[in-house]
């Protein structure tokens, strides 16, 4: 199956994971990022309401089989809580990275999602953080981290040493306005969601400005504040277009290539919830006119590639993943 | 200092005509003059709108929530941080007078649908915003629209759209609500995605001319085959539609009318104030823009302070935004917006299409426990921005504050709040317990800011401050 709406690239739809679910079921509550880990371990971060805190959590699953295997982490402010998580990455060794915007601070958990350690203070000098968002780690182990309140990207040891930083707050190049997503190609090369500036920009590892994707619009290669970009082996550029509810394709030069509007199909664990009570939800369904809108994208946060190349698009309001792959 | 720019004279605008602001606000305002923030008021497009990239970001369940606390939590949010206070209190007049409830239409979205066009209308076209409502999923379910056929019609929203919506008891006969019955056969919704596993999605409004009944009708002496808008069109004709929604927004803006059961036999308290809002009315082809712009200008407006109780939605976001909290998003806003429900007020779920009974009827034992419970502690938390600014503000000049200085002072500053003379001898008994208030070296703070904190939470928990 060709995903929606692609018009020249080769973009396969695979499959749909998740089930809008609250603690103690199998599924997700508003996933916002997802860490691709060893094998085809998957990590998915619910970002939920406060209101029912213990949706808040980290799912451990994998993407083939959809075992889930483990949950962990809770709403809160004490060590291995989060308030607002915002993004999550896995490092070499499969320790397991939260950023928390309201309490400034990253999270490590162990790849079996014990609580290792956190690190972070509040503020705007080096080092330290304003609503940490985005991060992804180089090869190195090195972590970039966007720095949202700060207008920066900060670069530190996985321990929470400072490294580095760029950026200020602003709309010329190299400058940023609340930056969301954060992402690195083989090269490693840094390219960041620029929410605020509704645009995609490539850095050099250093810093160094590259070039610029899209400006405000809903039209292609127009975005409506960008959260999320990932970069696959081959140097496509897949960019979460959060307010137009779409994931938009760039070939490795920033030019348009592609659009996704969503592709769902039922899920391993959706089919599950709806046998669980067939007369009426299966019932429901067979009344209504066309099941088209609930293929959708509906406020799409983050993208990721995992080891295999396949895109992993956290489909946030509908509490799923859609799966891609290019060929 | 002319009426223009009398600072006591805004602050009534603002709280009636949006959800209160804090002192520097108000003198901002109080410098520009009364007319030029009427007008901002009055042209809310040109203000900012409400940040809700922002919400979205730390609220993701706001856009698709399918509990209610999370509209109810969007709602209050924006009630506390909008730039367009009188576009947000209209939001919320139409939700009292099309009172539609989250317990039958059980779809948050669809809620948070509605009230996005009470948004969007509540300032326009009263015939425009008829229409809407008559093709709002929400209220087609509500009020059973869509059990409403050709050859079975349900009388229930074409009585209610005449009963409560537009004319009101004693303006209409039986016979007209069924023929409005029978023109609005057709409106309709078609059946929702249901919520598992994805979440909600929106029932879809739909006109179906199969199920229309297209026969002549009789409705309010008017012959024709007529539909829905038709229907519209003569209701918003009558002259008992100009005096029904004219005294709603007197009752919502100005002062307390009996419940809206007793109107068809309880004159309004202020007829020529309905008269002329009815006329204008009439003169606009019913924008409801204009017939604000009269009230707001009016004397009857302007010596109506402290005349209303405050509802709920008015108490809690007025506090929050003197204490300047919640302006963006934060942790937590669903405890904010719970007190309101624990108030007597739980938003996007009235007890009945009635709405809510307002005035003296929102105070109870249990509901002023609660409604001076939150305000005190509101304003007894010196981290927030409001409280602080209140204190900074009381210790500019540095010298001991005698205790008549120190109540004026907050008085004047948490409103200003007007109050009796016992009152104001009261609070000052209270302070003076303490003695004076010096306020010059850093330990006297110490002691100053807490004092301070603990006077404003006598002041709101004063009957003047439950009034607005």
């Amino acid at each position: 199956m060709v995903g929606y709406g692609v018009t020249s690239t080769k973009v396969e739809y695979i499959k749909t994971i998740g089930n809008a679910a609250a603690l103690g079921q199998i599924g997700f509550r508003n996933p916002v990022d997802v860490a691709p880990a060893r094998g085809d371990l998957i990590y998915v971060l619910s970002h939920a309401a406060e209101n029912n805190g213990g949706n808040k959590r980290i799912a451990k699953c994998t993407l083939d089989e959809e075992d889930f295997l483990a949950e962990f982490g809770s709403f809160g402010e004490e060590p291995g809580q989060f308030t607002w998580p915002n993004s999550l990455a896995a490092d070499s060794a499969g320790n397991v990275y939260v950023t928390d915007e309201w309490l400034n601070r990253v999270t490590v958990f162990d790849p079996d999602g014990n609580y290792l350690a956190h690190w972070g203070e509040e503020g705007s000098g080096p080092g330290q953080l304003n609503r940490p968002a985005g991060i992804a780690f180089d090869a190195d182990d090195s972590l970039f981290l966007a720095d949202s309140f700060n207008h920066r990207i900060q670069k530190f040891t996985k321990e929470g040493n400072f490294l580095g930083q760029w950026g200020s707050e602003g709309s010329g190049p190299g400058q940023l306005n609340t930056p969301w997503g954060i992402s690195l190609d083989t090269a490693g090369m840094v390219y960041v969601a620029d929410w605020r500036n509704d645009r995609i920009q490539k850095f050099a590892p250093d810093g160094r400005f590259v070039f610029t994707i899209g400006e405000p619009g809903a039209e292609t290669g127009q975005f409506n504040r960008p959260s999320g970009v990932a970069v696959d082996r081959d140097g496509y550029i897949y960019v979460c277009d959060w307010g137009n509810d779409r994931v938009q394709i760039f070939n490795e030069s920033g030019e348009f290539i592609a659009e996704l509007l969503g592709d769902a199909t039922m899920s391993k664990w959706g089919a599950q919830r709806l046998s669980s009570n067939p007369e009426n939800m299966l019932g429901q369904r067979d009344q209504v006119r066309s099941l088209e809108p609930e293929k959708r994208f509906v406020q799409p946060v983050s993208v990721n590639i995992d080891r295999e190349g396949r895109l992993i698009v956290a489909d946030s309001a509908r509490h799923r993943l859609q799966i891609y792959r290019r060929t | 200092m002319s009426d223009s720019h009398d600072l006591a004279l805004i602050a009534h605008l603002m709280r009636r005509a949006g959800f209160g602001a804090n002192r520097d606000r108000l003198e901002e305002y109080a410098a520009r003059g009364y007319e030029a923030t009427l007008s901002e008021l009055l042209n809310p497009e040109t203000a900012p709108p409400f940040d809700d990239d922002l919400a979205y970001r730390y609220y993701p369940y706001f856009r698709i929530g399918t509990a209610i606390p999370t509209q109810q939590s969007h709602w209050m949010l924006r009630m506390i941080g909008t730039p367009r206070p009188l576009e947000e209190k209209m939001t919320l007049f139409w939700h009292h007078l099309f009172a539609t409830g989250f317990a039958k239409v059980d779809n948050a979205p669809e809620m948070h649908q509605q009230i996005g066009t009470f948004r969007n209308h509540g300032m326009g076209n009263f015939r425009t915003l008829l229409v809407e409502l008559s093709k709002d999923p929400a209220m087609i379910f509500w009020l059973d629209n869509c059990e409403s056929h050709k050859d079975a019609p349900n009388e229930n929203y074409g009585r209610e759209l005449l009963e409560l919506f537009s004319m009101g008891v004693g303006n209409y006969t039986e016979d007209d609500v069924k023929e409005c019955a029978r023109a609005f056969t057709g409106w309709t919704i078609m059946p929702g995605i249901p919520r598992y596993p994805w979440g909600e999605f929106l029932r879809e409004f739909a006109y179906r001319p199969d199920d229309h009944d297209d026969s002549e009708k009789t409705f309010l002496g008017h012959r024709g085959r007529f539909n829905g808008e038709d229907i519209i069109d003569i209701i918003c004709r009558q002259p008992a539609t100009g005096r029904f929604i004219s005294r709603h927004l007197y009752n919502f803006f100005v002062a307390e009318e009996p419940q809206v059961p007793a109107w068809p036999t309880t004159p309004p308290q202020d007829p020529e104030a309905i008269e002329l809002l009815s006329e204008e009315y009439f003169r606009s082809n019913y924008d409801i823009r204009s017939m604000l712009a009269v009230l707001f200008r009016s004397d009857f407006f302007r010596k109506a302070r402290y005349t209303k109780v405050k509802s709920p939605a008015e108490l809690v976001a007025g506090v929050m935004r003197l204490v300047d909290d919640y302006t963006t998003p934060k942790p937590r806003i669903h405890e904010i917006s719970a007190a309101c429900n624990f108030m007597g007020q739980e938003l996007l779920n009235p007890p009945t299409v009635e709405g809510w009974h307002t005035g003296r009827e929102w105070i109870d034992s249990g509901a002023l426990v609660e409604r001076i419970n939150f305000a005190s502690d509101q304003v007894g938390d010196l981290s927030k921005p409001g409280v602080q600014r209140i204190v900074q503000r009381l210790s500019t000049d540095g010298s001991a504050l005698t205790p008549e200085q120190m109540v004026d002072g907050c008085l004047d500053l948490a409103g200003p709040v007007v109050v009796s003379e016992s009152r104001r001898r009261e609070l000052v008994a209270a302070v003076a317990l303490a003695g004076p208030a010096p306020c010059t070296t850093p330990e006297d703070m110490d002691t100053f800011a807490p004092r301070v904190a603990r006077l404003l939470q006598l002041i709101v928990s004063s009957r003047e401050y439950q009034m607005v």
